[in-house]
């Protein structure tokens, strides 16, 4: 038998008792289970504490004395105080103080670390573990909030003296970096950091663990970062950065490894060309195109009759792995080709036409709907048809409109007929001067005068896709008269 | 960079600052090369010999930055010297080298884990200082402080002014992605949910709640995802997780809503109504929920006049059909 599980049969057996009793069976005692099955129940519990056990619901660590086997620093979580805050039953106290039997439970099947709540459902990940029992205080007693009682240091650290750092002693951790971070961050069980970067190739000069090992802290400032996301270190960003700044869409293989992964332009061939971000094309697309978001819907199953209507195109818009759009569906960079450079498949964008679209999509159908005349009640052809959820009035900066996609491409689908006259205006950047111009004129006509996200003039700049107010037949937010005059007073 | 560039603006300042300064001054080297020991005395040395030096404050408050940035020690201290600074301005509105503070202090904050505040330096310190030499710093370290808020949209907006700004500034960017993971996969769920595939939706969120645990559009998605797969339940307790997150004015409107037509779905229309009116406390006068609590209430009534004919007790206000579109109240467009 393994010395160091030993103690705790006791608590299994114990707490075999808590389950019978609860359910009625104080006769029964339920047989060990789980981690600390193979073990007596008398290495973990002192002489005659069964007896005690079978009666009472108190199985506190003083009673199975975990630490004799698990070590004294073997707990990263405060022990033996007193909740400040009401805990739920499920979670039981010894004698009011929190105990290694609040959060384990070692007779029965249980979670990861023989943790309670998941076999029962309570939990699915450590986070939620701790969730269920802290609320929402447990983003309050977040170790590496800085405006912290020192106590929080001890959380990780087993000596953070002001002194002694000041004389340039380092502060001793508790345990190894990867197990203090896992005690909150569970990330082993999720590979990590593996499945962010296979090959670990990281920065010569970031701090490293024994042996030269990465650990959490070789990539992450456990204190806070206030320049990169995750807490990551500045300089692991700047890394990680490094080679997107080319430009890929030119015919130069030197742009390759802006997309691809390799040391260099000449390890990326036509039959050897991984992609960076473990062949994500949505992310390696948007990690550059970030203002292209959400234009087009990506990483959806087609519905059966796309795939049907599709076929015509046969095969030349490629589906993702797993048969959802993406965005090389509509877009590629023409690498196949030997020519690298952006194009949109199937499109001509002088001529406006739209061809690719009705690879999937029903232009016939399309042109039946009229959701500008529908009742906000319908289902299909209503407010959805353009609005991914009904804005709530009041709460939604002009911004924030949940559109279904971006607002030049919810239009074009009815409305593929564009003008010189509307196409010369679509898309083009606001200037700073015009946008002042449109926020006086909204304010002077208790209106608005929308641009899209990126500033960009934008079909309902000037249409009103509800109410047509200015002109029945364009529905123009104001009558040309006033609308045109705005920008273009000088003509 | 930060520390040189305010260390240099302050010292513009302080030319005219009197021998005193001289004593503060001694210890700016020092500052420079790292050496906080020799910097933090020379900076207090002069704060003690005038203890109304703003300048020496301002340099003992980044003196103290440092020290938190490399030793994690002093960060109330230097929050504290960052805001006394400020408070010592003739117009906190007005453009000025020690506005340079708002900045700093709003990045430490960011670093201490206090992004509420953070975000608030950083915002008035955008709109006092617009044209300041590394506003792309500015933009970023306010979309951490967003980012860390759960607030995607927002994080989105200031990474790209910070691009906008220095189209080369590579931390920018690199935020930009983290957010994007996130939102890709909400947009991805959007679009599945819209298709009408909600298992694959539910799967999305369920993996975007795992790596963004408080994103509340996210939890709202997820309890009208479950409610269109017909485990209301689940989605009643997804919504209260989303509730106890404390989610932004929108997410809390739409979740109280849920929750109000799920009660009202199941007959339990006094709370049902509680949560219509936590709704109208967030947006007063909003039409869709005045409309669902006249119905809860007349069913209420008619429970409370008695069963008609011992038939089925009435209870179950009309709570939409899962598929079904809501009406909107009108809307500004």
């Amino acid at each position: 038998m393994n010395g160091r599980t030993a103690p705790a049969v006791l608590v299994l057996v114990l707490a075999g008792f808590l389950l019978t009793r609860a359910a009625g069976a104080r006769e029964t005692v339920a047989p060990p289970a789980g981690a600390h099955a193979p073990i007596p129940c008398a290495e973990c519990h002192p002489k005659g504490e069964e007896e005690g056990a079978e009666g009472g619901e108190d199985v506190g660590e003083g009673a199975v004395m975990c630490s004799r086997c698990h070590g004294p620093l073997a707990n990263l979580h405060p022990d033996g105080v007193v909740p400040s805050f009401p805990v739920p039953a499920f979670f039981p106290l010894a004698e009011g103080r929190v105990s290694c039997s609040t959060c384990h439970r070692l007779h029965t099947p249980t979670g990861p670390h023989a943790l309670r709540g998941f076999a029962e459902g309570v939990a699915g990940e450590l986070k939620d573990f701790c969730y269920a029992c802290h609320g929402e205080a447990l983003s309050r007693i977040n170790p590496h909030g800085a405006r912290a009682d020192r106590d929080r240091c001890a959380f990780c650290h087993a000596s953070a003296e002001e002194r002694s750092i000041l004389q340039g002693l380092r502060p001793q951790a508790k345990a190894a970096a990867q197990r203090l971070c896992d005690f909150c961050h569970d990330m082993a069980s999720r590979d990590h950091p593996r499945n962010i970067d296979p090959i670990l190739d990281l920065p010569r000069t970031l701090p490293r663990g024994p042996g030269g090992a990465v650990t959490c802290i070789t990539c992450h400032a456990p204190h806070g970062s206030a320049t990169v996301t995750h807490h990551l270190r500045e300089e692991y960003a700047a890394h990680y950065e490094r080679g997107t700044q080319e430009d890929p869409h030119v015919n130069d293989r030197r742009a390759c490894p802006a997309c691809h992964v390799g040391s260099g332009p000449e390890s990326i061939t036509r039959d050897s060309h991984e992609l960076r971000l473990q062949g994500d094309t949505i992310l390696l697309c948007i990690s550059c195109h970030v203002r292209a978001r959400s234009h087009h819907p990506v990483g959806t199953p087609l519905p059966p009759e796309m795939r049907v209507r599709m076929g015509a195109a046969q095969g030349s818009l490629p589906l993702d792995r797993e048969g959802r759009t993406t965005c090389t569906t509509c877009h590629s960079n023409n690498c196949e080709a030997g020519d690298q450079r952006r194009v949109v498949r199937y499109y001509d964008a002088k001529k406006n036409d739209l061809s690719l679209c009705w690879f999937c999509h029903p232009k016939e159908e399309w042109a039946r709907t009229d959701p500008h005349r529908k009742s906000v009640d319908d289902a299909t052809d209503g407010c959805v048809f353009c609005h991914d959820r009904p804005p709530i009035k009041g709460l939604e900066k002009q911004e924030d409109l949940y559109f279904i996609s971006d607002v030049r491409m919810i239009c074009l689908r009815c409305h593929e007929k564009l003008s010189d006259f509307d196409r010369s205006h679509v898309g083009k950047q606001a200037t700073a001067w015009m946008q002042e111009v449109l926020a006086q004129f909204s304010r002077e006509k208790d209106t608005t005068i929308p641009l899209d996200r990126t500033g960009s003039l934008t079909c309902t700049t000037c249409h009103n896709a509800h109410f047509a107010t200015g002109n029945a037949q364009h529905r123009t937010r104001l009558h040309f008269n006033e609308l045109c005059v705005r920008c273009h007073h000088q003509k | 960079m930060v520390f040189r560039l305010a260390v240099a603006l302050v010292l513009a300042c302080a030319a005219s600052a009197g021998a005193r300064s001289d004593l503060c001054r001694a210890g700016v080297p020092a500052l420079e090369a790292g050496d906080l020991v020799t910097a933090t005395r020379a900076f207090q040395r002069g704060l003690a010999a005038d203890p109304s030096s703003r300048y020496c404050l301002f340099l003992l408050a980044q003196a103290c930055h440092a020290w938190f940035e490399h030793k994690a020690l002093f960060y109330e201290e230097a929050v504290e010297a960052y805001e006394e600074v400020l408070d010592t301005l003739e117009d906190p509105e007005l453009p000025s080298p020690y506005q340079e503070a708002r900045f700093l202090v709003g990045k430490i904050l960011v670093s201490g884990g206090e992004y509420e505040r953070a975000a608030g330096q950083l915002q008035a310190f955008l709109k006092i200082q617009p044209t300041y030499d590394a506003l792309e710093e500015v933009w970023n370290t306010l979309g951490v402080a967003h980012y860390y808020l759960d607030q995607y949209e927002e994080a989105v907006r200031a990474f790209e002014k910070a691009l906008e700004a220095d189209g080369g500034y590579g931390p920018a960017r690199f935020n930009l992605r983290s957010v994007f993971t996130r939102l890709s996969l909400f947009d991805v769920a959007m679009a599945n949910r819209r298709a009408g595939h909600f298992v694959p939706a539910l799967t999305t969120l369920d993996q975007l709640l795992a790596v963004a645990p408080r994103y509340g559009p996210a939890h709202l998605q997820k309890a009208l995802v479950l409610r269109e797969l017909g485990r209301v339940a689940e989605g009643e307790a997804a919504a209260h997780l989303a509730l106890a997150l404390g989610p932004d004015p929108k997410v809390a409107f739409g979740l109280r809503e849920f929750l109000g037509d799920a009660l009202a779905a199941r007959g339990r229309g006094e709370e049902a109504l509680v949560q219509y009116r936590r709704c109208l406390r967030i947006f007063p006068g909003y039409v869709q929920v005045v409309e669902k609590m006249d119905a809860v209430e007349k069913r209420l009534e008619a429970a409370r006049a008695g069963p008609l004919d011992g038939g089925e007790p009435p209870g179950a206000a009309a709570a939409p059909a899962p598929g079904a579109a809501l009406p909107v109240a009108e809307f500004p467009l």
